[in-house]
């Protein structure tokens, strides 16, 4: 039944091998963390591009993940994620320069606040069929894009708000780049690890029985008002908590690159193009694109300052089309085919 | 007296809404079809006005019918040779393969003509204004409020009088059924797309005189777009034309009342309340 089937890597384990499974896990996660740390260690040895590319692949990475539990698991498209990355930007670095309160508090107050913003944009959108949820989300993310023009005596306006570089732990403001690697790549890992839980528990079930079919789903008592609210809800409060580690790397914010449309979109590309519903897809969508599009940004960016535009937009559509399941989708057939293949010479 | 005149000014904005917004319902009550790129044609249209006034100086109005030819033939080949593997498969599909169009089309527009904002200047003939008593109408405004009226009307004779209508609302009705009794549905959707995206390609025409173009001005005006098809009702294209005017008054008096900043998140937040109140919009939902 396609109803039940589950997108994690190692949710649909039976009792037997749940031994493997933990392996399975434990070397998933040691695996992981391992590449954030060689990262952050490339980053402290590299040239200032190299480390700027590998934190913007891991904040990147660590949206298009928070942005994948809603608008994958449970196939709701935000197009609105943009809000909640503004959100969780604007509230820790607002709370920090202005009251000093440390962006780790700031980061938790923004969590809670985007979800909450998440969970309550899901109530009007959820419970109709269609598109009504993009729809909406985009709204959200827009007005918040005005009120932060109109609010200038809070968020600076277009101005910006600056963050003042004062290297602490507490602060959350770090004097080199590998801390930063560290930094989102453990964000990126609390995110991950979320996704996984979520797959692996009934919760993940539940989601994909309502992604694939909403009225089969209900009919076998899987309340999607419900399931879809909690998706919305940690997915909002996650994109929030991206925007706080944005903001504290770059250390100035400003509407259009805390709260454009673009961001949303970027979310959705990475999701779309590493495989929608996978755990690790929107990793993989931006462990691919992101170091793309810097280059050519940084190539191109002079006499074509749009063109990473125009290749994400075109390889959105053809992996749309002919790969709806993505990178990780086609990595996935190709694999299953030389297990199925190495299956048959043993039993030959 | 000033809130007639800010009424008037919101009727006014409607009359460039409708054209959009007539084409979205069209396009999604007949075809099924969430179009996201319906922005970026009207982008387009507006560039392509831009251009043939700058490069062959002629007016506007009088470029319209080569546009609206032009964006018809654009819209049935993005139709052709892209949009149509979609038909069918879902608005999550068509929302990111229309998302992905229109990121190519901005793009485009950005590398062809750069970023900054671009009108067709000043003076001219867009700035007369009809004065009735202490109300003041721009002449511009005014002949787009008309053109769309004209064109709304015109789509819906056509749609209610006209063999061919009636195809188009058996396809809209149940497109099995209809290709049962013998309609081309596959050239129905074709046709569809072209008007649809020749709809926009008015309001681009319309648009320009008033407003300068720039190339992401496309998501704000769709977002607006769905939001007015929301209300009127998914595929009413009478629903589509009241809706535009009630959106138009609703951003005039929202600017005049609160902050002309605010208007568009005025919108916004009526569009939540037409999801909690009447997520059904005002009209039946049947083409025309």
């Amino acid at each position: 039944m396609s109803l039940i089937m589950n997108n994690s890597h190692n949710s649909t384990k039976t009792a037997e091998n749940s031994f493997g499974g933990i392996k399975k896990q434990v070397l998933i996660w040691g695996t992981t963390v391992g590449i954030i740390l060689i990262l952050g260690f490339i980053s402290s040895k590299q040239d200032y591009f190299i480390g700027h590319m590998i934190i913007m692949t891991l904040v990147w990475a660590a949206l298009a993940s928070a942005w994948n539990i809603v608008g994958g698991m449970a196939g709701q498209l935000s197009l609105g994620h943009m809000g909640f990355f503004g959100i969780g930007a604007y509230l820790s670095t607002i709370l920090y320069v202005q009251s000093g309160i440390s962006p780790w508090l700031g980061l938790l107050i923004g969590i809670f606040a985007g979800g909450l913003v998440g969970f309550l944009i899901g109530i009007p959108t959820f419970r109709l069929e269609g598109s009504y949820y993009s729809l909406a989300t985009l709204a959200l993310g827009l007005s918040l894009y005005q009120l932060s023009f109109k609010f200038s005596g809070l968020t600076g306006g277009a101005t910006g708000l600056s963050i003042p570089f004062k290297p602490s732990f507490a602060n959350m403001t770090f004097s080199s780049l590998w801390q930063y690697a560290i930094l989102a790549g453990g964000y990126l890992i609390i995110v991950l690890g979320v996704c996984a839980y979520i797959s692996a528990t009934k919760l993940g079930f539940q989601l994909a029985a309502v992604r694939e079919d909403a009225q089969a789903a209900q009919a076998i008592g899987v309340n999607s008002m419900r399931v879809k609210l909690i998706a919305g809800t940690i997915s909002g409060g996650l994109a929030a908590g991206v925007g706080t580690v944005y903001a504290q790397y770059i250390l100035f914010i400003e509407p259009h690159s805390a709260l454009g449309v673009n961001i949303a979109i970027q979310a959705v590309v990475l999701s779309v193009v590493g495989g929608i519903g996978y755990v690790y897809g929107p990793v993989l969508g931006a462990i691919v694109l992101i170091p793309l599009s810097q280059i050519i940004l940084k190539n191109f960016g002079g006499s074509a300052p749009s063109l990473h535009i125009l290749i994400y937009g075109a390889v959105v559509i053809f992996v749309a089309l002919l790969a709806p399941k993505g990178f990780l989708g086609i990595l996935r057939q190709i694999s299953n085919r030389i297990s199925k293949r190495s299956k048959a010479e043993q039993n030959d | 007296m000033d809130i007639v005149q800010v009424v008037i000014s919101g009727l006014l904005l409607g009359g460039i809404y409708a054209l959009l917004s007539v084409g979205v319902t069209l396009v999604l009550g007949v075809v099924k079809f969430v179009n996201f790129a319906q922005g970026e044609l009207l982008m387009i249209g507006m560039y392509a006005t831009l251009v043939i006034y700058t490069g062959l100086s002629l007016h506007p109005y009088l470029a319209l019918p080569v546009i609206t030819l032009m964006m018809f033939a654009l819209g049935a080949f993005l139709h052709f040779g892209l949009l149509k593997w979609t038909v069918g498969g879902g608005h999550y599909i068509q929302i990111v393969v229309t998302l992905g169009l229109g990121l190519v089309l901005q793009s485009l527009a950005q590398l062809i003509f750069g970023g900054n904002f671009q009108s067709l200047g000043e003076g001219k003939f867009f700035d007369s204004v009809i004065q009735i008593g202490q109300i003041y109408i721009s002449v511009t405004r005014l002949i787009t409020l008309i053109v769309s009226a004209i064109v709304t009307f015109a789509l819906i004779l056509v749609l209610d009088r006209t063999l061919w209508g009636k195809a188009v609302r058996a396809t809209a009705m149940d497109q099995g059924a209809a290709q049962l009794m013998g309609i081309k549905v596959k050239r129905i959707y074709l046709v569809t797309m072209g008007i649809g995206s020749a709809l926009a390609g008015i309001a681009g025409v319309m648009l320009m005189p008033i407003y300068p173009v720039y190339p992401t001005i496309g998501t704000q005006m769709l977002l607006i777009g769905f939001i007015i098809v929301t209300l009127g009702g998914l595929g009413s294209v009478v629903g589509a034309f009241i809706g535009s005017l009630i959106v138009g008054v609703i951003e005039a008096l929202a600017g005049y009342w609160i902050d002309s900043a605010m208007s568009s998140v005025m919108v916004y937040l009526f569009f939540i309340i037409i999801l909690l109140v009447r997520p059904q919009g005002i009209m039946k939902g049947d083409v025309a």
